[in-house]
């Protein structure tokens, strides 16, 4: 069930509609059911990895907090980031066990999805990787990495006794295949969202409102922005860059960086809206990060809720090992190679390639750099510093973001160096097709406007607070532009000239 | 039990609620009454792709956009030259009444409505469409052997099925309606289309080579013309389909809008080999009937290839049957003079005296 599809949208009116009705503990029943018959409509398969995930994390976390129950609690300062003392106690081997399990099957199908995979199984995989095979759907579990992850920061939170191991399998169950989060986050927290779970939920006109005015933010940025952007810029233009002209490249990579930006925060934002309307509050994921004036700055405005997983679990991890062996914070490895390992790793996550390995590691870079000249500095706040100094950072920050999309967006390291070379080179390119720079412009003008009213209020719904016919003048605007933007094309595209 | 299932007590919405979604219902249609109203202007032009009628044809939408264009700009149309190609790319409307121009001193404002690929079963329907919208005071129907035959007409024939077309042609249907009654719907449309990237290029391929008159411009490669010898039309016979829908566009002629027929000249080398069995051939299963058919509703029939045709410069023809440009600037002169002159022997209106009324 695609979540921009009508089908969709009654299927959330219905769930809705009875959860109102139902008590707390009913209510929870209700949505794991919803959200089992929502996965479900993708594929079993997807249901089936999904409740063995479920199963196995559940019981192991059991035998994790039996074998840390005699471990002293971490002090208090220690327990977010599981200090020292905590370190020094005994550990599970469930734990371990865990974490083998949960990192084994995202390494497995991520390998098995990427072309690595398919030169080391073979044939085999390439029967498999059959559209009409029933193990497909086993290889492309949608939302596994997200879920997968969600798994193991529980495991880690209850051997560091920051959650109790949860008692209930149904919460735990909803807690895993909750359907707004499901296929692509945000990355909730057990800490947070099982406490969410056990307490009753209040849906008023503050909540409900939000929730819509979410929704319709997030369509605008999904349907209107990113949509249209991506159908602005050629179908080939990230797999065959050599032919295209030196501007048609940097209008390209320009307009990818918002149509990524713009899809997935949108989605997040429908998301949080359809969940506010059941009262369970998820997670910001992106606050305005073509804003960012450093790339550490950056990576706590892009897709935060992985950011903070990976700064929780591998980033002070490395950290303190790290420390442990050079106690000087300011050493260069203590200031190199968390960033970059903390990159690599979100960088396999993305995707088995040296694509995606060149993405992360540029921004690995990117962060030690910076972390390296800082770290012979005094440190001074960002909006301390004069407001050109600020802008000039924020717009050098977004062209070395723009240009690591490359790789990301090629997925493929000697179509990224094509890339570059042809940006560099400002050649004229062999492709007829011409970049309508005027409407790219124009989506990335109305994505910045909506970036910019949220940012300087710190608010993502602040349009709520404006007078109310302002409010509706902007409602009907926002559906009128999603309804034009709903409207599908007749392929013209085999009508060259004919002389007859 | 069922107190431990039910307990409507999540919901807790107080009024006032919905004021502003309210609100929002009333702007919405002042909201699609600017944008028609901003859709009907010149300005719209400038920062919207053309508009469509939802035909998937790029060639036709092109070409009635331009005429749209040019009516809003120039106010009525005096006369429309429809056919396929070789009206297309064979007839340029700025030399034509420059000719005319030349001879009566007057101006007169005539568009190229020329579709690859069209026959007379299309013809039939879009003149049927032009006339009702456009109400020119005189309709060219350029023809060739070739639009009578079932070989050809792929690309025009699917637009008969367009609703809009249906619409025009009197069976009512709601997308024809909304389309015909709204400019913005149009431009809607046309944004729909043109966002895809495939057709992005094939949309502005044709924007840049029909020109504000609807003339394509073939231009002249000096390129030695090939396939003189080979016969296009064997087995020719008349298409059933085709020659009601050139009856259709006869039928047309009246007080309002006066038809003539002019045929289309090819080559003088391909000529022999239009039409399997030669000249005679050409005469017996093409010139004969077309004759008799326009008699029949009183409609002029001006033919071009005995006489006109050799008298193209040798390097005016893009292939053995299409006018380049140069070809194309000798036949409009000849034709804007032969306009002049059937309107001095009161062939025709005179199209200078009372404009069309606006569409």
């Amino acid at each position: 069930m695609d979540i921009l599809s009508w089908q969709f949208a009654a299927f959330t009116v219905v769930v809705l509609a009875i959860y109102y009705l139902l008590t707390r503990r009913a209510q929870n029943v209700w949505l794991l059911l919803a959200s089992y018959v929502f996965y479900l409509s993708m594929a079993w398969q997807y249901l089936a990895l999904l409740l063995l995930t479920t199963v196995v994390n559940y019981f192991l976390a059991w035998r994790i907090e039996r074998d840390v129950l005699d471990r002293p609690r971490p002090a208090v300062g220690e327990a977010a980031t599981g200090g020292a003392r905590s370190l020094r106690s005994r550990s599970s081997p469930f734990l371990s066990v865990g974490l083998l399990w949960n990192v084994a099957a995202l390494v497995l199908f991520h390998l098995a999805s990427s072309t690595y995979g398919q030169s080391i199984f073979g044939s085999d995989l390439h029967l498999a990787l059959n559209p009409h095979s029933i193990w497909t759907r086993f290889l492309f579990p949608v939302g596994f990495s997200f879920y997968s992850l969600q798994a193991i920061s529980y495991l880690v939170d209850v051997s560091r006794r920051q959650v109790p191991a949860s008692r209930d399998a149904l919460d735990f169950a909803l807690y895993m295949a909750y359907f707004p989060k499901l296929t692509a986050g945000p990355i909730e927290r057990a800490r947070g969202f099982l406490p969410a779970l056990a307490r009753p939920r209040r849906v008023d006109n503050q909540a409900v409102t939000r929730g819509l005015a979410l929704i319709v933010t997030g369509l605008v940025r999904k349907l209107v922005i990113a949509q249209t952007l991506q159908q602005m810029i050629s179908t080939d233009l990230f797999k065959s860059p050599l032919s295209y002209g030196g501007l048609q490249l940097w209008g390209g990579i320009l307009a990818y960086s918002f149509i990524l930006y713009n899809d997935f925060a949108g989605y997040t934002s429908i998301m949080r809206g359809v969940s506010a309307l059941f009262g369970l509050e998820l997670n910001q994921n992106f606050n305005q990060p073509y804003f960012s004036r450093s790339f550490s700055e950056f990576w706590t405005r892009w897709h935060i809720s992985l950011s903070n997983w990976l700064r929780d679990y591998i980033f002070f991890p490395v950290s303190r090992t790290l420390l442990r062996r050079q106690p000087n914070p300011r050493h260069p490895l203590n200031l190199v190679v968390p960033p970059l390992t903390t990159m690599l790793v979100s960088s396999l996550w993305h995707g088995f390639s040296l694509g995606m390995v060149t993405w992360g590691g540029l921004h690995g870079l990117y962060q030690a750099l910076e972390r390296l000249v800082q770290g012979s500095r005094p440190r001074q706040s960002q909006n301390r510093r004069p407001a050109l100094q600020q802008v000039s950072s924020a717009l050098l920050t977004f062209l070395l973001a723009m240009l690591a999309w490359v790789p990301f967006a090629t997925n493929d390291f000697s179509l990224a160096l094509q890339y570059w070379k042809g940006m560099v080179l400002l050649g004229p390119g062999v492709n007829a097709f011409r970049m309508p720079f005027g409407w790219i412009f124009a989506a990335i003008g109305l994505s910045l406007a909506i970036d910019w009213a949220q940012y300087h209020t710190a608010d993502d719904v602040v349009f709520l607070k404006w007078v109310r016919p302002a409010q509706a003048f902007l409602l009907a605007l926002a559906v009128l532009l999603v309804l034009a933007s709903l409207g599908q094309a007749v392929d013209v595209s085999g009508f060259v000239y004919q002389g007859f | 039990m069922p107190e431990k299932i039910f307990k409507p007590e999540s919901l807790s919405i107080s009024r006032p609620f919905g004021n502003t979604f309210l609100l929002s219902l009333i702007l919405f249609p002042l909201l699609l009454g600017f944008s028609e109203g901003f859709s009907r202007t010149l300005l719209v032009d400038e920062v919207m792709p053309p508009p469509s009628v939802g035909a998937s044809n790029p060639e036709f939408e092109v070409k009635l956009a331009h005429l749209e264009q040019l009516v809003k700009r120039d106010g009525a149309v005096d006369c429309l030259i429809v056919g396929s190609s070789q009206i297309d790319g064979g007839i340029n409307p700025v030399a034509l009444t420059k000719a005319y121009a030349q001879r009566t001193g007057k101006t007169i404002l005539c568009y190229n409505f020329g579709i690859s690929t069209l026959t007379g079963e299309a013809m039939g329907v879009i003149t049927r469409v032009l006339e009702a919208k456009y109400h020119p005071r005189l309709m060219f129907l350029g023809i060739s052997p070739r639009d009578f035959s079932d070989q050809f007409g792929e690309n025009s024939r699917p637009l008969l099925k367009n609703p809009w077309i249906q619409y025009m042609l009197g069976n009512d249907n709601y997308t024809g309606w909304l389309i015909d009654h709204s400019s913005a719907y149009r431009y809607y449309l046309g944004m729909t289309n043109w966002k895809d990237p495939g057709n992005r290029v094939v949309i502005e391929e044709y924007a840049n080579k029909i020109d504000g008159f609807g003339y394509g411009r073939l231009p002249n490669h000096h390129t030695p013309l090939v396939q003189l010898d080979e016969v296009l039309l064997k087995k020719y016979k008349f298409n059933p389909s085709d020659v009601d829908g050139f009856r259709q566009a006869l039928n047309l002629n009246g007080a309002q809008t006066r038809v003539v027929v002019i045929e289309m000249p090819v080559n003088p080398a391909f000529y022999p080999n239009y039409i399997e069995g030669g000249e005679s051939a050409y005469h017996e299963k093409f010139t004969q009937p077309v004759s008799a058919m326009a008699e029949e509703y009183g409609v002029p029939f001006w033919q071009t290839q005995v006489e006109i045709a050799p008298q193209v410069p040798a390097d005016g023809w893009n292939d053995r049957r299409h006018l380049n440009e140069d070809g194309a600037a000798f036949f409009s002169t000849w034709l804007g003079g032969k306009i002049a002159d059937a309107q001095m022997q009161s062939q025709i209106p005179d199209l200078t005296q009372s404009a069309s009324p606006s569409p």
